[in-house]
């Protein structure tokens, strides 16, 4: 299983590596460059799939635990199908820039559930009876939470409404994700919080993943709005590692989880 | 926590949730099932372990949450 876990950290430095490495030499056409920035969220997010697909399947009763991991599967698994969607549009449809398209549908939809698979996470930790920590500490989840949600609101919300060049429906979009990412950051906070808690024990090293996996793909989300919506998104920009790493850091907490399992 | 018993739960749970979570976890489950971790008899055990139980579910899974609980109780 060491070895398992060997092969996904250098499975996820070779493919960051080769990401970083095209994206900042460009040592290939633009088309191939439009391609390879499509395949790589793919490959990542397919990995991610996988992973997960794997946690859910070694556990043998359902309960709340299947159940959450369930849900990140789905979650992740609607991620995969925005990204191949995307990317299909992209490369294959040649549509430039295709937003707003079934892939958002997927992306959107894709939140619903890894909501609820954190929420379900936090709701078993709370019900399991551990200490939770002191609500100075639940206040400066909520203060950091909000003071991302006024910068979010100041750089990205009012220009977005107050915008007449856009349709009511890119602007919904436009808004959507970034309160789904923020939504996302709020409960991720609060589970970074209890996997702090659990110190150095080995349930928490899968939750330590995860938290950062998604913290990547939120910050990752909230830079392509803002990036996109002020035009200034390019094709092979780093903003896309976010997004990829994301993928990859919930992959090595679903192979770490999965080695917690078996290990019993 | 100078009951032995006590100890020998905690250092069996300190590589799963870490050593202050194994702690407040020891100390709180005591708690709830009408007793003090100093106090704690072989005869609690059972008990407690089924407490613990329900407490590892949410990292593990009820299945092996259980065998967990089943390695606790066999630390009389």
């Amino acid at each position: 299983m060491i070895k398992k876990i060997g092969f996904i950290w250098g499975l996820t430095i070779a493919i960051l590596f080769v990401n970083i490495w095209v994206y900042t030499f460009k040592p290939v056409s633009h088309e191939l460059l439009l391609i390879l920035s499509n395949v790589f969220p793919v490959i990542c997010s397919f990995i991610a799939v996988i992973t997960l697909y794997l946690v859910f399947a070694s556990l043998k009763s359902l309960d709340e635990t299947k159940a959450a991991w369930l849900m990140l599967f789905i979650g992740t698994l609607l991620h995969f199908l925005g990204e191949t969607t995307y990317g299909y549009y992209e490369v294959i449809a040649g549509l430039e820039d295709p937003f707003p398209s079934l892939a958002d549908g997927f992306w959107l939809s894709g939140y619903l559930f890894l909501y609820g698979g954190i929420a379900y996470l936090i709701i078993g930790f709370r019900r399991a009876g551990f200490a939770l920590g002191s609500w100075k500490e639940f206040t400066s989840i909520a203060v950091l939470t909000g003071i991302i949600f006024c910068l979010v609101t100041l750089e990205l919300f009012i220009p977005v409404i107050k915008s007449q060049e856009v349709s009511s429906l890119e602007k919904f979009l436009n808004i959507a994700y970034p309160i789904g990412d923020l939504v996302l950051i709020f409960l991720i906070f609060i589970l970074m919080h209890f996997t702090a808690l659990l110190g150095k024990g080995v349930f928490s090293k899968p939750w330590k993943y995860i938290v950062a996996g998604y913290v990547f793909m939120s910050v990752g989300d909230i830079l392509f709005s803002y990036y996109t919506w002020l035009e200034i998104y390019k094709l092979g920009s780093y903003i896309d590692l976010w997004r990829n790493a994301g993928y990859l850091l919930i992959a090595m907490g679903a192979v770490c989880q999965r080695k917690v399992i078996r290990s019993l | 926590m100078a009951n032995p018993l006590a100890v020998k739960i905690e250092s069996f749970l300190s590589p799963l949730l870490g050593e202050m979570m194994a702690h407040s976890t020891v100390m709180i489950q005591c708690k709830k099932i009408g007793t003090i971790a100093d106090e704690l008899k072989p005869e609690d055990l059972p008990k407690l372990a089924e407490r613990i139980e329900k407490a590892l579910i949410i990292f593990v899974g009820s299945e092996k949450a259980r065998k967990t609980a089943e390695a606790i109780k066999s630390l009389r």
